[in-house]
């Protein structure tokens, strides 16, 4: 029996040649894997055998998978005609090796110190990656001497990616973060004030193509006290424009915010309510935002418009402390609604 | 249009997460790349189960052998079992990355043979779980280099010759981490990838494509201290459905009635119990042992749970932080069960890893958990 890769109909296929023609019809193809060991008779590969004149095809259901092992098992037959044994022939598909093109943009938060009670972090690759092996490739140490701590992120199942599987979020463990829940007690914040850490994408995280990265991406924090207020935008400072500029609106924040939410939660309506088309910067740190109008500003009113969604580094939002101090009046939540703050170009 | 509101065509199924039954045939798969939730005649025409166990060895290696790959190539998502013809179905993602294949897997458990079942030209229908970001929020200034900009959420402003690319921010993803059918709604648990919430979406089935104020946010206290939200990771329906147990990703499980949905936006809900450090509730089902019902939670770390109903609705709110934690419990000495479902009214079905990371279908017997 001999088996070689080749092609039918556009798809990749085995075609195995060598085989009486009474016997074509009862090959069967396996994983190498999983007629190694001490399986019992199993379902063979999901596919359809083609008879090519004095040659079988198997072409599978699902394309075969690069760098895999295949067995061919062709029963009624044998390498040795004096046996009933079957046929077996094994072949690997071969596995090419690309280089590297993937790496870490940013991990955000991009200022250098966390509050202890930090509850996500978002890591943005510059392209699409594997999904499900994240917790085998991100890890968090102590900066000095890079003991590891473990039992820090959240194991995610699944995971947190956006559409594009660009950007992955990373949760530390909330029910470390939350006062009162027994793993809070047990083992404290996955974070210790005063005790700097660093996060570690390791190189040989897949991207989608199934490629390392270029290298691997190492991210220090200090860490510094929680934070547990609500996102109050009353306290942020807005420098309003120029009327008949474009020039743009400048808003910065009491404290840094959450780079995804600050992206989507803030937007710029007129006197007449309508949208005011523009663009927008996150500025350093994630601690202000710049707002340019397509359009220079009238010499009108305007309102900044938050949604109430929007977070802080520790999951504080406009409506809500992160975990609400039922004894404490100014951790009572607010109303749900959008925030607005008034200006006027000058 | 068929029964269920289902038009026949060919979904557009990029991933498959949560799966569970709802009536006759209509499986509801859960697309966390599309954010989509589908709902898909499988037309399974095997006879009515009876009360048969159903085990499978090796689940993974004759998973994967079907499916021609390695058993690393295979991630099984999600797990359940038909209610008439006790087929088990899976939600299995073949490959990683960009060569990823989704697919629902039907083990027949006659036989225990592996079909796939169609996603191609068959009757279903769909519903959105997430908006899609509005045309209002500003494009914002983005690093990202690359081909993916050409995409139409890239816009390339030139400011004095030097190139600004400006994106709409990625879209917001909701991850369905369970969802369960209790007459006539889609109980949907998610959580997103960007603010920290628990939302619990009742979705009507047949889809009608409204989705207005069906998502509630569910606040629990620990301790009578402090009040907090969490995604919901796994959930079950109890007492035909009139009470839900539930468990967040942060350990605590509280307890809720359907009546306590039925109108707000928010809920407080009952804590009955804390699951303890270092451990994620991964399932529950719910099950009847001598007329009582019970309800089994699979954990990463502790051994499986179980609880009497009963119980659970005479746990009075956790207020105080000491031992027990809690409604009582039994631990069940079988390691390694991380998915659950009800075969048929005499066992229930888990899906176990032993030491060696291999997979098996185990039939547990109700009547001696």
């Amino acid at each position: 029996m001999i088996v070689e890769w080749a092609r039918h109909g556009g798809e990749d296929c085995l075609r195995v040649t060598g085989l009486p023609a009474t016997t074509l019809r009862a090959l069967r193809v396996y994983p190498s894997e999983s007629v190694d060991g001490e399986i019992a008779p199993i379902q063979s590969v999901s596919g359809r055998l083609v008879i090519e004149d004095d040659a079988v095809c198997f072409v599978p259901r699902f394309p075969f998978v690069d760098g895999t092992s295949y067995t061919v098992i062709a029963d009624g037959t044998a390498n040795d005609s004096t046996s009933d044994a079957p046929a077996v022939a094994t072949i690997a598909r071969p596995r090419v090796e690309r280089p590297s093109a993937t790496s870490v943009v940013e991990i955000y938060p991009t200022a250098p110190t966390l509050p202890r009670n930090q509850l996500k972090l978002y890591v943005e690759f510059s392209d699409p990656m594997s999904e499900g092996v994240a917790t085998q490739h991100i890890t968090i140490r102590r900066a000095d001497g890079g003991e590891p701590l473990p039992h820090t992120f959240f194991p995610l199942d699944p995971e947190l990616w956006d559409r594009d599987r660009g950007r992955l979020t990373v949760l530390f463990d909330p029910a470390r973060i939350k006062r009162g829940l027994i793993a809070h007690r047990r083992q404290g914040y996955p974070l210790r004030v005063g005790e700097p850490i660093e996060v570690v994408i390791d190189r040989a995280f897949p991207d989608a193509e199934g490629r390392p990265l270029v290298r691997t991406f190492v991210k220090r924090y200090d860490v510094d006290r929680d934070v547990r207020e609500r996102v109050d935008p009353g306290r942020w400072k807005l420098e309003p424009p120029a009327t008949g500029t474009t020039d743009p609106l400048r808003v910065e924040f009491d404290r840094p915010l959450d780079h995804a939410l600050v992206q989507r939660c803030l937007s710029i309506i007129d006197g007449d309510q309508h949208h005011v088309g523009g663009h927008a910067f996150i500025g350093v740190e994630e601690r202000s935002w710049e707002f340019v109008p397509k359009a220079p500003w009238h010499h009108a009113s305007y309102t900044l418009v938050v949604d109430p969604i929007l977070e802080d580094l520790a999951g504080n939002s406009v409506t809500r402390v992160f975990d609400r101090d039922l004894a404490e009046p100014a951790d009572s939540p607010t109303e749900t609604q959008p925030v607005t703050i008034e200006f006027r170009p000058s | 249009m068929t029964e269920n509101g289902l038009s026949v065509g060919t979904p557009d199924v990029k991933s498959v997460g949560a799966i569970a039954f709802g009536p006759d045939d209509v499986l509801f798969v859960a697309d966390n790349v599309t954010a989509m939730i589908f709902a898909v005649d499988v037309a399974d025409a095997a006879p009515t189960g009876a009360g048969e166990a159903f085990d499978v060895d090796n689940l993974d290696t004759k998973l994967a052998a079907f499916l021609g790959c390695n058993t690393a190539d295979v991630t099984i998502r999600d797990m359940a079992v038909h209610p008439r013809t006790h087929n088990v179905y899976l939600s299995v993602m073949r490959g990683r990355g960009s060569t990823a294949i989704p697919l629902i897997v039907k083990v027949d458990r006659r036989d225990a043979s592996f079909h796939e079942v169609p996603l191609r030209d068959v009757a279903f229908s769909q519903v959105a779980i997430t908006n899609a970001p509005g045309e209002d929020v500003p494009r914002t200034d983005t690093q990202l280099p690359g081909e993916g900009d050409s995409a139409e959420n890239v816009e390339v402003l030139d400011v004095r010759g030097y190139k600004l690319r400006l994106a709409r921010p990625p879209a917001r993803t909701a991850t369905v981490t369970d969802m369960q059918y209790v007459d006539g709604t889609l109980i949907v648990a998610g959580m997103s990838n960007e603010e920290f919430s628990s939302n619990l979406r009742r979705i009507p089935f047949p889809f009608t494509g409204n989705l207005d104020d069906n998502s509630l946010e569910i606040f629990h206290v620990s301790h009578g201290k402090w009040e907090t939200a969490a995604p919901i990771r796994t959930f079950v329906p109890y007492e035909g459905g009139r009470s839900i147990l539930a468990s967040y990703t942060c350990t605590p499980v509280v307890h809720f009635s359907l009546t306590d949905l039925t109108s707000g936006t928010t809920a407080k809900v009952r804590t009955v119990a804390e699951l303890g450090p270092m451990n994620q509730p991964l399932d529950i089902v719910s099950f009847v042992q001598g007329g009582d019902e019970y309800v089994l939670v699979a954990n990463t770390h502790h051994p499986l749970i179980k609880i009497a109903c009963r119980d659970i609705d005479a746990q009075e709110p956790l207020t105080e932080p000491r031992e027990p934690r809690g409604v009582p419990r039994e631990e069940l000495e079988l390691p390694g069960v991380h998915r659950l479902a009800n075969l048929n009214g005499d066992h229930v079905l888990a899906l176990q890893r032993d030491e060696s990371g291999a997979r098996h279908l185990r039939s547990l017997k109700t009547a001696s958990l």
